[in-house]
């Protein structure tokens, strides 16, 4: 019969093999991760008892889409405004570990006497931990509602963002197969300018893309939308020589600040979980347990080093950002394991061939080992910090203790001079960025035109092409900022200030000089002016000459420019789109202290169906209700005797750690997916009405039947013919056959009860 | 740097090209399916100025997955319990349409002068009408409510059958190369016996696995688990020589009567609709517009048959298994188009290699012009009837008019003697295909060594083995003869009747005695006895050894009660979904009566009302027996009960009334994604300054939440935030008072601080 493609029993295989295991992991509560991963092992070539995967081509493409989709669903989690909120605290905390535990790592391999890029890539795989096995555990063991909680899920954000950019830097490494600082750099810049290109480029496109399609998306339109630009993405990343993992990871990012993320999450998350499961059985075939056996005891001291080193580095992280002892252990102590990062790391070593064979089994088990212990762990946080309370001098302590920082007042902002040239170098970077990536677009358009076009005219219409396209923003770089008013009030502040600002303007005009006369440069090259008969020395003038022309000009057409402002607000607005979402925004002065947060109120909770004022919303949680959304409509500011029906989208008010509080009593999530339903106690009966019953001639509704028996009457059958949910008015007749659905007993009794009315078995 | 696949950049591609045209044909308002044959048209070899897929295997393995996807979904959606309830009247019309429309394509493609087998295979794929794209066409019209779109859905779900059939039986003649009567039966038979098989112990073992497994299944291991087992069953069909469409589809329709089954279908669709659209872009790829141009002619004549004789043709089965001419004549404009399955059967022909080329660029643009005529088809259905009504005489029209069935009366289900033997037959060659299936098994396990020494025994071993598990079954189809009460009365009045089940029961019995002396024979056979010295014919042998097994098996009886416990287990899976309602309507009402749960939307204008104040019996004629809402069912609710969003209420009326009902119920979005209706409230504050009115009131007395519906949030403090202040806090000299207002409100309330100053 027709060919089966092989992959097709390998899938088949796969899955199979991993929804039995991690079945029966989630018996045995492990995570889910464990299960694939033993599954993997299972089917992998190192194993006898089973049978073996046959086209290990598409199964790893499969693992490498897998990868992808993970990614874009991180991506699609992750914030840039969320990072920035959580900042300060996590991101010291997240530094600090990072940089120790890659120097730990890399000590630790040289001390193993492994290579040096083994080494290298060892701190960068122990470096990170794993966002899925502490997201699992904190739901194992409830504590969402704990105060570091929020913290740690801060930090976990952190470093997937570190991630990503380790995953750059090492595939540089690995390129030029040494460390090389200066390659580094640069290429951390390309890498830099890539990123603010397509951010602020997909944040422009996309959102106003989606906004026109909006109407027209359906589930299946959306699923396919969002996948394609995944991998579109994904390819113009491996373009410009960048792993396909942060490709999706910059889809993901920037398809999170449209509207439809939810929508897109809820659809791509049973694509990912499929894929992904491939990723990690796969990660579970290349296990081989020959050389576990050859390097236990490596396996051993990388384990040990981690459990010791990761929480510790991470406590002293949290210390020096501020936090308390207890909470800096609690937090610290999560994050004694590593996980999915370490495992895609690894993979990126080996398809670039820079790390040994052996590597690859030894972080899988380390991975999984320290996954079983991280419960563990993290339950003997308490304890230990109850220890080194008892142990340590009260000196030490004293000043590790609680340094809670107080509600912070910040009313008010001023303009000084640092920010205002902070704000100044922030602007000239993203312009610059923006100008170079509309330039390239530029040139690369005129190529086309090139082949086209003869010699003087093609030029020509490039350098005009070029310069139309890229001018709204060479506009904005060099004059957009002298209409502004705050500026005009600095510069009356102080001389200094005026000169410095003065300075400013002209760096921003000189570089809009340059760039203008490096493009027409790069088109009027000496074989154009050759063909015009213009001599050497004289060309370069003039294009100097075009350039300060071009500059001028632009300046002079500053009214004209205006739709830049269109575009800018385009952006702005496609930036702030999600957050538009909410009724309004908090003011910077409040955002410390007060929040807005939007929660669908789950069918199971507690508040379904209640009056506002009969809620302790206010009492127990400081928080007042906002608006209401229930489908198309929303409540604002709904009064006291307001009712919560199940499924509205309810905006609260109030602290963070108040909100986080309530987030688990509104949404609450059923442990079980699907229920089996308690035997309904219901069932549908019929009885003959004789002629010597009392109902004969009686009308339904003075019958009683649904008053005082919780009987339903749904039909009458009457001279043959049924009369289907009779009316209330109809009067019982004899040898009507009456259909009523009640409960058992009260059934059993209507139908003993009355000697007249006697059960209709036999026919 | 890390080279990617090939695969992802066609991905991008595809998926990309398909998004936007998508997108296109909504706007347009045309079917997405049309969107994704454009993109793939556009992305394909015979487009110069766009890009081209460059990973042809794996685009191909990926669109092959689409497929089984697609049927995967249409598995489980399928209920074999619903086609059972409709039959009737939906087979009627379904056949009529199926072998009239292979007819005239058969015909139509020897005019035209094509070879036998594009002949067939034209006539097979004319047949088959477009599920997604009569379904979609229904949504786009809001037509759902309308009868006859009932009887529409279920002559696509015979169809949808039928095409499973008709794949195999092409494919076996696609082999064969040539209409063998014979061959084609063998294929049948073993079609049906593996379907029986697949279907009793993957209803019987499944929902078992899923219900030890609910309580640790999240959505991702379900997700992992259900594409696991769709694949396997493909490996399984395959393995059985069926096509990997078969397994999907079965597979889906076996997981469709378990519990799982909605939220299965919830986490695959974004799958399905994945593949599948790399499924229909890759159908679009294979579209040659120079074939299109040489073959205008053929296409043409192609659409204007199924346009006109499909619709024709469905219109008079419908006419024929009773229904009006209004709704016959309505339903019949549905089915003028192809699709999916058309492409399926094409792909099919494509692979074995048997069909031309040049058909399957034919068949995609017939599909697709008549896919696009489908919506006008449709509406058209209408203008059509009066027309057809003022045109023809009277004496027809009324012969077709209204025979609209009275509710017919059935009270009673007499048992006759027919419907005894019927079950009788049934339940014989249910248990003879479960056997046979297990039998085939062993064989196949145990294969006899050489060692003359040891082999008598493992036969003997074997042997035990096989009897002991077969044993059950062996003994149902011998001797469970369950009869009922009402059959015994009969057998005892009767004395033709009692003859009638004494041969079925010795029927039964040789049956039984042939299948195991098959077995007997199979371990034992000559070299077996041979090697024991017994001088014996094996058959003989085999017979007799059989039958004393037989015998003791009868006196074991009472002991194989167990075997019930397996029965009732099966019956139990089988009627798991139906057991999620509060009961089960009998069959004498169900000509009349039909249980339908609904969740209740949070857009439907029912949402938040008491039972009473609904016009569900006034309007509808339904009642409402249940609703189920998170973990509680409440039964039999009162009238003053509130109807809460998402409440799953289950109704009993007519089938009609409540399909009227239920878009009234189930109110669903047009748009996936709305963006949000602009709130016109903000945050403000107001600074208290000396001598304001409100120093020295507390916030219960002021009139913030009444005269201006604000609602104040904090209040700054000598740089302290009291945040959602208490009702009786006092306002100071100096406090900042922030508030959330609408604008007009703020501003009345700001001009009223100032007036009061």
């Amino acid at each position: 019969m027709e060919n089966l493609p092989a992959l097709f029993s390998d899938l088949a295989l796969i899955l199979v093999t991993a929804g039995l295991t991690t079945v029966i992991f989630k018996w045995l509560k492990q995570p889910v991760v464990l299960g694939y991963i033993i599954a993997g092992f299972l089917i992998g070539p190192n194993f006898d008892w089973f049978p073996v995967i046959k086209d290990h081509t598409s199964v790893e493409t499969w693992s490498e889409i897998g990868m992808v989709f993970m990614l874009f669903g991180i991506g699609l989690e992750f914030s840039f405004k969320k990072l920035k909120k959580v900042g300060g605290t996590v991101g010291i905390t997240a530094l600090t570990e990072l940089v120790t535990m890659c120097v730990v790592g890399f000590l630790l391999g040289k001390a193993l006497g492994w290579t040096q890029m083994d080494c290298i890539f060892l701190g960068a795989m122990l470096s990170i931990s794993s966002t899925t096995i502490i997201a699992k555990a904190f739901d194992d063991m409830k504590l969402h509602r704990e105060k570091f909680s929020g913290n740690v899920i801060g930090e976990l954000v952190v470093e997937d963002l570190e991630a990503v950019l380790l995953m750059v830097i090492l595939s540089t490494l690995a390129v030029s197969k040494s460390f090389d600082g200066m390659q580094l750099v640069s290429s951390m810049l390309k890498l830099g300018f890539f990123l603010l290109v397509w951010f602020v480029g997909g944040i422009f496109l996309v959102p106003t893309v989606l906004r026109w399609a909006r109407k027209f998306m359906s589930e299946e339109t959306l699923t396919v939308f969002s996948v394609g630009l995944c991998f579109m993405m994904v390819v113009l990343a491996n373009l410009a020589g960048f792993s396909s993992a942060l490709g999706a990871f910059i889809m993901g990012s920037i398809l999170a600040e449209t509207l439809e993320a939810e929508a897109i999450h809820k659809l791509t998350t049973p694509i990912k979980n499929l894929f992904g499961a491939i990723f990690f059985v796969s990660v579970g075939m290349m296990v081989d347990p020959q050389i576990l056996v050859n390097y236990w005891w490596q396996i051993l001291i990388v384990t040990l080093v981690l459990l010791i080193f990761k929480p510790l580095s991470n406590v002293i992280g949290r210390l020096i950002a501020g936090l308390g002892l207890k909470q800096a252990m609690q937090g610290g102590f999560c994050f004694s394991q590593i996980g999915e990062f370490s495992f895609i790391i690894a993979t990126l070593g080996l398809n670039y061939g820079v790390i040994d064979e052996f590597l690859y089994p030894i972080i899988v088990s380390v991975s999984i080992i320290t996954t079983f212990i991280t419960p563990y762990a993290i339950k003997s946080a308490v304890p230990s910090y109850q220890w080194v309370t008892k142990h340590f001098p009260e000196g030490w302590l004293n000043r590790l203790e609680n340094s809670d920082s107080g509600i912070k007042v910040k009313s008010g902002k001023k303009v000084n001079m640092g920010s205002f040239l902070a704000r100044q170098f922030k602007n000239i970077v993203i312009y610059l960025a923006i100008i170079i990536a509309v330039i390239l677009i530029g040139f690369f358009a005129s190529s086309f035109i090139m082949k086209y076009v003869p010699r003087p005219w093609s030029s020509a219409i490039g350098t005009a092409l070029s310069l139309v396209l890229v001018s709204p923003f060479l506009w904005a770089m060099g004059f957009k900022h002298t209409l502004a008013d705050t500026t005009h009030k600095l510069m009356e502040v102080s001389k200094f200030n005026k000169s410095l600002i003065r300075f400013v303007f002209v760096l921003r005009f000189v570089i809009v000089a340059v760039i203008s006369y490096s493009v027409i440069q790069h088109f009027l090259n000496n074989l154009f002016w050759e063909r015009l008969n213009v001599g050497s020395p004289w060309y370069h003038w003039i294009n100097i000459g075009f350039a300060l022309v071009f500059t001028v000009l632009l300046r002079v057409l500053s009214p004209a420019m205006k739709f830049y402002k269109h575009i800018e607000d385009r952006f702005l607005d496609n930036l702030n789109k999600r957050q538009s979402m909410q009724v309004f925004t908090i003011p910077e002065i409040l955002q410390e202290n007060c929040h807005l947060q939007k929660m669908t109120l789950s069918p199971d909770s507690d508040y379904s169906g209640k009056l506002i004022k009969d809620t302790d919303f206010r009492d127990n949680y400081n928080v007042s209700v906002v608006s209401v959304e229930r489908g198309k409509q929303l409540f604002e500011l709904p009064k006291s005797d307001f009712q919560l029906f199940p499924y509205d989208k309810i905006t609260f008010v109030g602290h963070e750690d108040h909100l986080r509080l309530l987030l688990s009593k509104v949404e609450v999530f059923d442990e079980q997916l699907i229920q089996e339903h308690e035997d309904s106690e219901v069932d549908l009966y019929k009885v003959e009405v004789r002629p010597q019953s009392p109902y004969v001639g009686v009308a339904l509704m003075d019958s009683g039947l649904a008053e005082k028996l919780d009987a339903m009457v749904i039909a009458i059958e009457r001279d043959g013919h049924f009369i289907l949910n009779p009316s209330a008015r109809i009067t019982f007749q004899p040898a009507d056959l009456v259909w009523f659905v009640a409960q058992k007993d009260k059934a059993e009794f209507l139908m003993n009860y009355n000697p007249d009315t006697i059960p209709n078995t036999q026919p | 740097m890390e080279s990617i696949p090939e695969l992802f950049s066609d991905l991008a591609l595809i998926l990309v090209t398909a998004g936007v045209t998508t997108v296109l044909f909504k706007w347009l308002k045309q079917p997405l399916v049309l969107g994704y044959i454009i993109a793939g048209l556009l992305i394909g070899p015979y487009f110069p100025w766009f890009p081209i897929v460059r990973d042809h295997e794996s685009v191909e393995i990926w669109s092959e997955i689409g497929m089984v996807f697609l049927l995967f979904a249409i598995g489980l959606e399928f209920s074999f319990k619903k086609l059972k309830k409709q039959a009737g009247t939906v087979g009627i019309t379904a056949l009529t349409e199926l072998v009239s429309m292979c007819f005239i394509g058969y015909l139509l493609g020897k005019v035209m002068g094509w070879s036998q087998m594009d002949s067939i295979f034209l006539g097979a794929m004319l047949s088959m009408s477009s599920t997604t794209i009569i379904a979609k066409a229904f949504e786009d019209l809001k037509m759902k409510g309308e009868k006859f779109t009932g009887s529409v859905i279920g002559v696509l779900v015979v169809e949808d059958l039928a095409a499973i059939l008709m794949m195999v039986i092409l494919s076996t003649m696609s082999v064969s190369a040539a209409l063998d009567g014979k061959e084609l039966m063998m294929s049948v038979l073993k079609l049906v016996f593996f379907l029986l098989v697949w279907y009793v112990g993957g209803v019987f073992l499944i929902p078992t696995i899923l219900k030890w497994a609910r309580k640790f299944m999240s959505e991702e291991t379900l997700t992992v688990f259900s594409v696991g087992l769709c694949f396997f069953m493909v490996w399984l069909a395959n393995k059985a020589g069926f096509s990997s469409a078969l397994g999907a589809f079965i597979m889906g329709s076996i997981l469709a009567e378990t519990l799982e089954a909605e939220m299965i279908h919830k986490l695959t669709t974004p799958i399905k609709n994945l593949f599948g659209a790399v499924f229909f872009v890759s159908v679009g790829m294979m579209v040659n517009p120079q074939v299109l141009v040489d073959f205008w002619w053929q296409i043409l004549v192609i659409t204007i048959v199924v346009v006109v004789l499909k619709s024709l043709s469905s219109g008079v089965g419908m006419l024929l298994s009773g229904d009006n001419l209004h709704n016959s004549v309505r339903a019949g404009m549905c089915f003028g188009q192809i699709g999916e399955f058309s492409f399926i059967i094409a792909t099919v022909g494509m692979s074995f290699g048997v069909i031309d080329d040049f058909l399957y660029p034919i068949i995609v643009s017939v599909s697709i012009i008549t896919t696009f005529l489908t919506p006008y088809m449709i509406k058209a259905g209408e203008p059509m009837f009066h027309w057809i009504e003022r045109k023809v005489p009277e004496s027809w029209t009324s012969f077709f008019a209204n025979k609209e069935k009275s509710i017919k009366e059935k009270s009673g289900n007499t048992v006759t003697m027919r419907t005894f033997v019927l079950n009788q037959l049934k339940t014989a060659i249910l248990y003879a295909a479960i056997l046979l299936a297990l039998t085939l098994v062993f064989f196949s396990v145990y294969t006899p060594i050489e060692n003359h020494q040891i082999r008598p025994y493992l036969d003997i071993i074997a042997l035990a083995i096989s009897l002991l598990i077969t044993s059950p079954f062996l003994w149902a189809l011998g001797f469970k003869h369950d009869l009922d009460a009402e059959t015994e009365k009969m057998v005892k009045t009767n004395k033709a009747n009692r003859r009638m089940v004494w041969i079925l029961y010795a029927v039964r019995f040789v049956a039984t005695w042939f299948i195991t002396s098959y077995i007997f024979r199979h371990f034992l056979d000559d070299d077996f006895w041979r090697t024991i010295n017994v001088q014996m014919d094996d058959v003989i042998m085999a017979i007799v050894a059989s039958l004393t097994f037989l015998l003791l098996l009868r006196g074991l009886s009472p002991a194989m009660k167990w075997y019930e416990r397996i029965e009732s287990r099966f019956l139990e899976n089988m009627n798991k979904r139906e057991s999620m309602n509060s009961f089960i309507v009998p069959e004498v009402l169900q000509e009349n009566f039909a249980l339908a749960k609904m969740p209740l939307s949070p857009q439907s204008h029912y949402a938040g009302l008491r039972i009473r104040d609904c016009d569900f019996r006034n309007s509808y004629n339904a009642s409402v027996v249940s609703v189920d809402r998170a973990d509680e069912i409440i039964d039999l609710p009162k009238k003053d009960l509130m109807l809460f969003p998402s409440d799953e209420i289950t109704f009993i009326g007519t089938e009609e009334q409540l399909a009227r009902l239920k878009p009234l119920v189930e109110v669903e979005d047009d748009v996936l994604i709305k963006e949000r209706p602009h709130s016109n409230v903000d945050i403000h504050k107001i600074v208290l300054d000396e001598g304001n009115r409100l120093v020295g009131v507390t916030l219960r007395e002021s009139d913030f939440r009444n005269a201006y519906t604000a609602m104040v949030i904090a209040i700054e403090r000598d740089d302290n935030f009291m945040l959602n202040p208490d009702a009786s806090t006092l306002f100071q000299k100096g406090d900042t008072i922030w508030y959330v207002a609408s604008e007009e409100k703020a501003q009345e309330l700001v001009r009223c601080m100032m007036a009061k100053q």
